[in-house]
């Protein structure tokens, strides 16, 4: 056992080997335990780590191995802190973005301690500074990790080609943001081009759905692709709020079913709306998402549903995490 | 015909332009619409102007365009009738859709391109009837028969039909062949 000792706190790490059951278990999980005991007070601090896997930047079903990961060390933090390893992370899409920041305020609302994210590289620290990662985390994250502000990306509305991360409380918020997604849009694809109008009539569904449903506040963020002359504009919005399937499943006179089954029902034009009829909002954003060619997903509690044309890839049995998350993309010309 | 610019909610609700968004800002903006039409003279158009909108979203076209189609429909309205102009084509998909989505039986008059044509729901037999009362002065249920050799009941109910979903107007009159009602296109 290495033991180094200080004259106000003494810091030791456990050998490897007496970490080998904890790794056989989780391969991908690795306890890196810092247990600091001072001369005044013997409280034992230690900290989790997941080592994050390089998921959060490709296709939103990806980041269920985050997720799993993520469920599994709350399972066992027993009041440790959390910090999330990101050296394998080498992209982040705006899904992956709005993830990572709610699962960081999950995992503070879990453990009570603020999550640092460590091991960055130097490409995704400034993205996530670019997209005010740390200003939205506010307490719940942050990174000790060294960082040169000339290395910080121009936050023109040409560079980057994102809308950073918009915090949303309440419709004016919502307005708030689709304002601002305009004068982006517009100058992405154009005065003209009726993409924006169409992009901004998703936004305001999948944002008002965050502040009117979740019980909680809502984040957005927009980042534009090119690929082969064309431009995919790819939008997320979260939440940790109450779920599709606690909004709904008061109004639904069937007995109580699964996430997944009232995802697909919200999509189908389901609404918690006691007064008069609601629920156009995912059914306008699928419509308005897959009539230019894109593409909607949303994951609630533990289902996931897809929807790429008139069909529905519905999956359940997921592991829960709390709230509501939509992906949607849009493609233009 | 009397015109109200959407683009006047904008400071009415205190929202930024171009967008009309929200449910909540539709609900809203709805008594202004209602107050709007109820001010018009009967026997009149009440004409949606959407210049300087760049787009409606499904849940404000809910809370106002359509609440007030179901309103005229029901009557609340009287003899008045309601076009929309200068509409962009993403608000009207977003129209279209919250029609379609609610099954609402509710068709609008819309102009686009100098020409006008409806959005939303309407029987073909109806449409037929409704594209010739747009392009002669007046129709009478005997000029209808015999223009697409229908049975006389046949034509009145269909005009009937048009009427009570204000896409047409009509008066009532009196001549030596007895009552009448007269239909016509509103202006």
């Amino acid at each position: 056992m290495l033991l180094s000792l200080s004259a106000a706190s003494a810091a030791y790490e456990m050998k490897a080997e007496e970490l080998a059951p904890a790794r056989a278990m989780h391969p991908a999980w690795t306890t890196s335990r810092k247990i600091e005991v001072s001369g005044a007070d013997e409280s034992d601090m230690s900290e989790s780590v997941i080592r994050v896997p390089n998921v959060l930047g490709g296709q939103p079903a990806g980041v269920e191995t985050y997720l799993q990961l993520l469920n599994a060390a709350l399972l066992k933090a027993a009041g440790r802190s959390i910090a999330l390893d990101c050296a394998a992370v080498r992209w982040v899409a705006p899904f992956g973005a709005v993830v990572l920041l709610e699962s960081c305020r999950y995992i503070e609302q879990c453990t009570g301690a603020a999550v640092r994210l460590g091991g960055m590289h130097p490409d995704i620290h400034a993205y996530l500074r670019r997209i005010d990662f740390f200003e939205r985390a506010g307490t719940c994250a942050f990174t000790n990790d060294r960082f040169d502000p000339a290395d910080d990306l121009n936050r023109s509305p040409g560079s980057c080609n994102v809308l950073e991360l918009f915090p949303l409380r309440s419709l004016g918020d919502v307005y708030g943001a689709a304002a601002h997604a305009r004068r982006i849009l517009e100058y992405w694809l154009g005065d003209a081009n009726s993409s924006a109008d169409r992009i901004v009539s998703l936004l305001s569904e999948a944002c008002s759905n965050a502040v009117e449903h979740s019980l909680d506040r809502g984040i957005l963020t927009i980042q534009k692709y090119e690929q082969s002359g064309r431009a995919d504009v790819v939008l997320a919005v979260g939440d940790l709020g109450q779920g599709i399937r606690n909004s709904l499943s008061a109004f639904d006179n069937s007995s109580s079913q699964a996430d997944v089954t009232y995802i697909v029902k919200a999509l189908h034009g389901m609404s918690s709306r006691k007064d008069r009829p609601g629920g156009l909002g995912l059914g306008a954003i699928r419509r308005i998402a897959t009539a230019s060619g894109g593409s909607i997903f949303i994951r609630s509690g533990t289902g996931r549903v897809a929807a790429f044309d008139s069909k529905d890839r519905a999956v359940g049995g997921l592991v829960n995490f709390p709230g509501t998350q939509v992906g949607i993309t849009f493609r233009s010309g | 015909m009397q015109r109200f610019a959407m683009s006047e909610l904008f400071a009415a609700l205190e929202i930024e332009p171009p967008d009309l968004l929200l449910r909540g800002y539709g609900q809203r903006a709805y008594p202004l619409l209602a107050r709007a039409m109820e001010a018009i003279p009967s026997h009149h158009t009440f004409t949606l102007d959407f210049a300087g909108v760049s787009v409606m979203d499904t849940s404000f076209a809910e809370e106002t365009v359509l609440h007030l189609a179901l309103d005229l429909i029901k009557g609340e309205f009287g003899d008045r009738f309601m076009l929309l102009d200068q509409v962009s084509a993403a608000t009207i998909d977003n129209i279209e859709a919250t029609i379609a989505w609610r099954r609402a039986k509710v068709a609008l008059p819309l102009r686009e391109g100098g020409k006008i044509r409806l959005v939303g729901h309407i029987e073909p037999n109806l449409l037929e009837v409704w594209r010739l009362a747009t392009e002669v002065d007046t129709l009478t249920a005997r000029e209808l028969a015999d223009r697409l050799h229908l049975e006389i009941n046949t034509a009145s109910m269909r005009l009937r039909k048009l009427y009570d979903a204000r896409l047409v107007d009509r008066k009532e009159e009196v001549s030596a062949s007895g009552r009448q009602h007269v239909y016509k296109f509103p202006g």
